[in-house]
């Protein structure tokens, strides 16, 4: 990593020691929290583990739209600022270390024996141990809520400025207002306050808080300090997680991979530009793949489900939707156009590629 | 024309020379700017507590 930024190293190389790691085998989880799905995370933190901001953020589109290099020196000034009045303090809750090969599932996988231990590791054998436990529901892969969430929109390079509020959101019943800017969160359960310097620190915050549930927020305004109360209500953590690794992990899952359909190429088969069209392209190598895509062809359009269209979607939320909504043994009837033909192909959800990392 | 040369190679060529001189480019921006990157945390952490310095953990 060779940033082409000179403002960025001088801040790294002289206002903090800038670490980087690659392998987590032996670090310490409880050490280091963050969000293992992410491909970019920062932790700012002083000598005894207190971390001041994390850095790092993704969404379904796959894209880096929200960090930017100006939102990351933001919030480095920002720690370099707060760390001469805090270099002494210490976690708030210290938890005993734990590593990777201390969950079963994990040190009983073959993962375990390899060299280098990936981030994306953490997320999907903590949710392969809880299925162990008969412990996990799906409702648990939505974790990291987005602010959007919650109803705020968080400038990508001031980070913690809020940017816009959406109408009648719990952000906006609130009072949470434009031009805000975020302090810290409290959390019901949670042992202090969190700062809030970026976008990943809320989504830190958010990932404590119950659905439903509530957060209290304070926000600067006008140099005065405001404390707002959002109440979060059922069903307010769900967001597109198709991007995660931790979620693609279980069954079922249809055994294909495809490309969705360009606006120009629904247009020419008469689908709205809205809604989901998805071209199989390849199928899953393996013969436990053939039962779980039916009678799928390939170059078939999968434009439904179950007789419902649905939102445009690319193929990763295609299997994310379909995994989060079905159950191994059901049976789907998967809506296709092949050629001028629209076939009804009814697909058994099996459990090809469950528990595969 | 070069005899035995083809055409679309030709003009491929500076095509060619661009990219690789923005290659170089590159490469010598990315060396204006180099980050003394530690990858031992234990010795990075003694660091930051003898120099009163924060640390910044980048997980890639």
């Amino acid at each position: 990593m060779r940033p082409q930024d000179a403002e960025l190293t001088k801040l790294l190389n002289e206002s903090f020691v800038p670490v980087r790691l690659v392998n987590m085998k032996d670090v310490d989880l409880n050490f280091f929290q963050f969000d293992y799905d992410l491909t970019f995370a920062v932790l700012m933190m002083n000598a005894n583990g207190y971390v001041y901001s994390r850095f790092g953020s993704m969404d379904g589109t796959h894209t880096t739209d929200r960090m930017s290099v100006e939102g990351l020196k933001h919030a480095m000034r920002a720690v370099r600022s707060t760390h001469p009045t805090r270099v002494k303090a210490v976690p708030p809750l210290r938890l005993p270390p734990t590593t990777l090969n201390d969950l079963p599932a994990f040190a009983q996988s073959k993962q375990a024996g390899e060299a280098c231990y990936h981030c994306h590791f953490v997320g999907a054998f903590r949710f392969k141990q809880l299925r162990v436990e008969n412990k996990f529901t799906k409702a648990m892969v939505h974790q990291f809520p987005l602010p959007e969430n919650i109803g705020i929109t968080l400038d990508v390079d001031k980070n913690n400025l809020v940017k816009a509020v959406t109408p009648e959101s719990p952000a906006d019943q609130a009072g949470v207002r434009t031009g805000d800017v975020l302090v810290n969160a409290i959390a019901p359960g949670q042992v202090g306050a969190l700062n809030l310097y970026t976008a990943a620190d809320l989504q830190f915050a958010l990932n404590e808080v119950a659905d439903p549930g509530f957060v209290l927020l304070h926000v600067l305004r006008a140099k005065e300090r405001i404390t707002v109360s959002l109440k979060l209500p059922s069903g307010w953590r769900k967001h597109d997680v198709s991007w995660r690794s931790s979620q693609a992990t279980f069954a079922p899952t249809v055994g294909v991979w495809g490309m969705a359909l360009s606006a120009e190429e629904k247009r020419a088969r008469g689908i709205a530009a809205d809604r989901m069209a998805v071209k199989v392209t390849f199928f899953f190598n393996g013969p436990e793949w053939v039962a779980s895509r039916g009678a799928l062809q390939l170059n078939d359009v999968i434009v439904g489900i179950n007789g419902e269209t649905l939102p445009s979607m690319t193929i990763r939320q295609f299997h994310s939707h379909f995994r989060l909504n079905f159950n191994v043994g059901d049976t789907v009837t998967l809506n296709v156009l092949r050629g001028d033909r629209k076939l009804d192909l009814p697909v058994p959800c099996t459990k090809a590629g469950d528990g595969e990392v | 024309m070069c005899k035995g040369v083809r055409p679309s190679l030709l003009a491929g060529l500076p095509l060619l020379l661009a990219f690789a001189v923005g290659l170089a480019d590159r490469r010598a921006q990315s060396q204006d700017f180099p980050v003394a990157w530690r990858t031992d945390f234990a010795s990075a952490r003694e660091e930051a507590k003898a120099q009163r310095k924060p640390l910044f953990v980048v997980f890639r």
